[in-house]
């Protein structure tokens, strides 16, 4: 029932985040190709507002498209499970757990995607401004140039500062990026099922358990480091600053994980115990 | 057999003061059409709302087929809410797929028929839809399983005479001898011909749970009339 439950989620979700990516690789392409035109040197007063225009707009999309994308996965969670739609979700013969987990799996990747989309997004304009501003020099070039900046020097001096390998260290990363779109989905969905708690304003009882919840993770999270805090000394040198970092790292992971599952035992309680549809 | 439906001591409160449901007692047999009649605020709601998993309840048990409320009922009972539960994007079709993917005792061929002789074009999209055609490719999509258990809460409140008309026979056409329907309304002079049995609640406890003819035999009176007089205000 489970893959079912997918299939079916994704059927109802991709269009808006599909769209709105799609429009940002489309307008990044756009741009692209505008930069290897003349429109760019123009003198031209309108053109140059046209431009100006353009490049804001850019900005702008970049910082809100996780944004829109959030949002529209925050309501659709609300409004499938916790309105009148969630008379049919509730009594298919699925589990509480399957329903979370199938939304839970098609915000993931739909939050992964458009990660991915905004770097390739940012890399492709930044890739082709350089090497139109180094006389046009190609992909590969750069590509080879970066490689020899990871040298075996490079890799040296990263394992002195960090006290771990490079590779180590972009696993770390991806762990962490992973563990924080699932954090990030799960307390959405935790705060919602609070809010539906109430028997009015259930909108506004999901907004305050966000920032409820929120609070209290950044007072246990302050609790918890403080200890490692403490424990270095005032007069710990660099390299001792940066190598706790890594167990700092670690730390954070772990608490991070056990706020997921958490997340997510709650939400499931509250949907098999508390649910309190209109 | 054993009764398809047991109810024990099931009691409902939302708070202290808001006791929906009080220390209910009820069975339901196979093979009937039965009447949850009650006047609003009586709890017929949150009786079957209990009874489809959406509520759980303070106290008490509810056992459908031997099994509490949960996967395996939900997977027995077919449940049409007082309210569209459709969501507005879906076409037809996409939700006869759902239903099909979901319920095992989904008969897509019944649901089309069905569509058909009540002229929804199975592309239309649901916010096209006007409300009382909603509720009928709702009910239609309900009565296309076949469920042991049918729970149809005011099921011809929002629709016009006639399609009322061919709701109850599709109704009455379309449940196995095996399966028992609990329909709640309050419409009921216009059910009251199909009905087997009537349960009458009052402010959360049952008020009387007898066969139609019953009613009629011993007090000469139409369930309508007899409604009236016992909830007289």
């Amino acid at each position: 029932m489970l893959g079912k439950l997918i299939k079916h989620e994704w059927r109802s979700v991709w269009k808006i985040p599909g769209s709105v990516n799609l429009f940002l690789l489309l307008y990044t392409l756009a741009g692209i190709i505008s930069f290897h035109s003349p429109i760019w040197e123009s003198d031209n007063k309108i053109i140059e507002a046209l431009l100006i225009f353009a490049s804001s707009f850019y900005f702008i999309m970049i910082t809100l498209i996780s944004f829109i994308v959030m949002i529209y996965l925050t309501v659709r969670f609300y409004k499938n499970l916790y309105t009148d739609e969630g008379y049919l979700m509730h009594t298919l013969p699925v589990s509480q757990k399957e329903l979370i987990l199938s939304k839970l799996l098609v915000a993931f990747i739909w939050t992964l995607i458009t990660g991915i989309v905004i770097i390739v997004s940012v890399a492709s304009v930044m890739i082709t401004a350089v090497s139109i501003g180094n006389n046009g020099i190609s992909v590969a070039q750069m590509w080879d140039a970066f490689m020899q900046m990871i040298n075996v020097q490079f890799l040296e001096w990263f394992r002195e500062l960090f006290g771990i390998s490079f590779f180590h260290g972009i696993m770390l990363f991806l762990a962490f990026s992973i563990i924080s779109i699932l954090y990030g989905i799960l307390m959405i969905y935790a705060s919602i099922s609070l809010g539906q708690l109430m028997q009015k304003h259930k909108i506004l009882g999901s907004v305050l358990g966000y920032i409820g919840i929120h609070t209290v993770l950044q007072l246990i999270n302050t609790l918890t480091l403080t200890p490692l805090m403490l424990n270095m000394s005032n007069d710990a040198t660099v390299t001792e600053v940066f190598h706790s970092f890594i167990p700092y790292c670690y730390f954070s992971l772990g608490e991070s994980i056990i706020f997921c599952i958490v997340f997510f035992f709650l939400t499931e309680y509250l949907m098999k115990k508390k649910l309190n549809l209109d | 057999m054993s009764s398809l439906v047991e109810i024990r001591e099931l009691t409902k409160a939302y708070h202290a003061r808001a006791v929906a449901i009080n220390c209910l007692n009820l069975n339901i047999e196979r093979g009937k059409i039965i009447g949850l009649l009650g006047p609003n605020g009586s709890g017929k709601t949150t009786l079957i709302k209990m009874m489809n998993g959406l509520l759980t309840p303070t106290h008490g048990q509810i056992l459908i087929n031997g099994y509490e409320p949960g996967i395996q009922t939900k997977a027995v009972i077919s449940y049409l809410p007082e309210r569209t539960y459709l969501s507005n994007n879906m076409k037809v079709y996409e939700l006869v797929d759902l239903f099909c993917d979901f319920y095992a005792d989904f008969s897509k061929e019944k649901a089309y028929n069905m569509l058909s002789s009540l002229n929804i074009e199975s592309s239309a999209r649901l916010k096209t839809l006007s409300k009382g055609t909603k509720e009928k490719v709702q009910l239609i999509l309900v009565m296309s399983r076949s469920a042991d258990l049918y729970i149809l809460d005011e099921p011809i409140a929002g629709v016009d005479p006639a399609a009322r008309d061919y709701i109850l026979k599709t109704i009455l056409t379309n449940y196995n001898e095996n399966a028992s329907i609990l329909l709640s309304t309050h419409l009921i002079s216009d059910i009251e011909n199909i009905l087997d049995e009537v349960i009458f609640l009052r402010y959360g406890q049952l008020l009387m749970h007898t066969s139609v003819d019953d009613i009629r035999e011993n007090t000469g009176k139409s369930v309508d009339t007899y409604f009236r007089e016992v909830f007289a205000c």
